[in-house]
């Protein structure tokens, strides 16, 4: 039977979904990809203290909720890897605006998926500096629920856990990209407050 | 089952009650759908308020009477590809932590070379017959020889190579030592690319949902040689779960196609006129049911959830060779013991069923240089599997 691991699969798959929902009903409104209803999340994320096992150093080797990072939020970038070329530029955003948030958000990607070395790999062949996390024992997984399982999401935090934003696949619209941009900027000069 | 009075002049068309036909174990007719029916040809399925009915283009008394005593034989079930093919020894190809094997794109054979595209690395790979690596190319990017996704490889007979360059909505073509000769835009995030024509500059049919960006319904996409758009189309309506699709093409350059999650093949010409199609209807498909529409991720997400843990199957590749079509499909969560991954159906053009449930070392894949199958294993840094398959002569078939 396939031994590949299934939430590579799903991964594989979700960019077809959306863009066959966007096909399907592309005049009723109710979805382009990444227009994604709301759904009831979380308003906390669980305590966690998860290793980052790519990019990675010293301080910044270790996920934790909650932090001693009092100035910082915490942006976690839940992903599986995509073949969907969307996904995979959400991604790099991520990446560039962590870089570019440094010291007042800590932008941290999520793996969800099972092997760890083909994310490790794709990250180091496409030079993504963002740090990355692996979910390994599905504790955050499980926290996923409906719409937001669609990944790439994210989800804005404080250091304390509590949920500020949740911004589901951006699919590589610039427009999008700088109202998050904003939105980010807005929610770390409030918390620098 | 009400039966509908037949019309009596020849040539009209003849509507007759379904029923009778079902009874008399003509193929299950979908509406909307022709197919072959002896000794008439091929009858339409309608829907009349309702009620399927029959479109025969004679004045006859009907399919019952003449298909009762005609019922054809059921076609052979089971079996291993080694009745039907000549198998090769496998190749195997296996990953290393420079160069891994993570993805189950499609391999191509060409000659004495195997490419494998590398979608999470931004590159090509090519092999020796033997599975050893000869050479790479690529990097993630947009610059010349660099992919994203890149997402198979064709070859030309010709010494060309087309890569489908997902990401960056193109297709790179590169001779055999993988040299850059030439790139075709494609805007779309193609699944597949096809080459029609046997000359040293082929048509490029892409395939994917996305293959016409800004066309409302656009699923294959032609172009010339030298980038032209010639035609495009989709097929209707698009109501599957999973917006995937497979294509080939026969010799005529029609074009076959089917949703992976599906079990209908859809024929169209080289222009995107209908031409016709047929139901797989094999008992070793069991499709993903098709629900109503999905109108947001949230609906979609519960699709996928199903889908990681219901018993069906889904369409891998079609491939046509000689007057057979080859139906290669993938069990998911499948439990039966004895029952592989892997399992064929062969059927005539004309949606003949002629072999079921054939039990297969991977996907059956066509190049240029005959068939093959290949499989791909996650362990360690990847491998693949891959074994040349010759079709046995028909006498030889059922020893």
């Amino acid at each position: 039977m396939m031994n590949r691991p299934r939430w590579l699969i799903v991964g594989a798959t979700l960019c077809a979904l959306v863009a066959a929902a966007s096909f399907i009903v592309p005049k009723e409104g109710q979805l382009t990809a990444g227009s994604v209803p709301p759904t009831a999340a979380p308003a906390r994320l669980p305590a966690l203290r998860l290793p980052v096992l790519v990019n990675g150093w010293g301080n910044d080797a270790l996920v934790e909720v909650p932090s001693a990072r009092k100035q910082e939020l915490l942006v976690l970038v839940f992903f599986t890897l995509h073949d969907c070329v969307t996904a995979q530029g959400d991604l790099r955003y991520w990446s560039a605006l962590g870089s570019e948030m440094a010291g007042r958000a800590r932008v941290v990607g999520v793996a969800v998926g099972e092997d760890f070395e083909m994310v490790r790999y794709y990250l180091e062949a496409n030079r993504f500096t963002l740090p990355v996390a692996h979910d390994a024992d599905g504790t955050l997984r499980a926290f996923l629920t409906g719409a937001e399982l669609l990944t790439p999401v994210a989800v804005v935090a404080t250091t304390t856990g509590e949920i500020l934003h949740v911004e589901r696949p951006l699919n590589g619209s610039p427009d999008r990209q700088q109202a998050m941009r904003d939105q980010l900027g807005r929610l770390t000069a409030a918390a620098a407050e | 089952m009400m039966r509908a009075e037949p019309r009596h002049r020849q040539g009209e068309l003849v509507e007759q009650a379904i029923g009778g036909v079902q009874r008399s174990g003509c193929t299950p007719p979908v509406p909307g759908q022709a197919f072959p029916l002896y000794p008439f040809g091929d009858v339409r399925v309608n829907r009349l308020a309702g009620v399927l009915t029959l479109s025969i283009p004679v004045a006859l008394s009907g399919c019952m009477a003449a298909d009762a005593s005609r019922t054809p034989d059921p076609p052979p079930l089971g079996g291993e590809a080694s009745e039907l093919f000549e198998l090769s020894p496998p190749v195997v190809i296996a990953g290393t932590p420079g160069t891994p094997v993570f993805s189950d794109i499609p391999p191509l054979l060409d000659g004495d070379r195997i490419y494998v595209a590398d979608h999470l690395g931004g590159r090509i790979n090519q092999y020796d017959a033997g599975g050893s690596r000869v050479t790479s190319v690529g990097a993630p990017g947009g610059g010349p020889l660099q992919f994203q996704i890149p997402y198979g490889v064709v070859a030309d007979g010709h010494g060309k190579l087309y890569v489908n360059d997902r990401g960056n909505t193109r297709v790179q073509i590169l001779d055999r030592g993988l040299r850059l000769l030439g790139s075709v835009r494609s805007p779309g995030q193609n699944e597949q690319i096809l080459l029609a024509g046997s000359g040293p500059d082929p048509e490029l049919l892409v395939q994917g949902i996305t293959a016409c960006p800004g066309a409302e319904r656009c699923l294959l996409a032609r172009y010339s040689s030298d980038g032209r758009r010639l035609a495009a189309f989709a097929p209707d309506p698009m109501t599957y779960p999973i917006a995937t699709w497979v294509a080939a093409l026969d010799r005529d350059l029609d074009i076959y196609l089917v949703n992976v999650t599906g079990a209908e093949i859809l024929r169209y010409s080289r222009a995107g006129r209908r031409t016709g199609g047929f139901p797989l209807s094999s008992p070793s498909m069991h499709p993903f049911p098709i629900r109503e529409r999905r109108r947001n991720a949230a609906d979609l997400m519960s699709i996928m959830t199903e889908m990681r843990e219901a018993k069906h199957t889904r369409v891998k590749s079609i491939v046509l060779s000689g007057d057979s079509l080859f139906v290669q499909l993938q069990r998911k969560n499948w439990d039966t013991p004895g029952a592989g991954e892997f399992v064929l159906d062969v059927y005539d053009r004309r949606g003949q069923l002629l072999r079921a449930g054939i039990e297969t070392p991977g996907v059956l894949l066509q190049s240029r240089d005959g068939l093959y199958f290949a499989r791909h294993s996650a362990q360690g840094h990847g491998r693949m599997t891959i074994q040349q398959a010759s079709l046995r002569p028909p006498s030889r078939g059922r020893e």
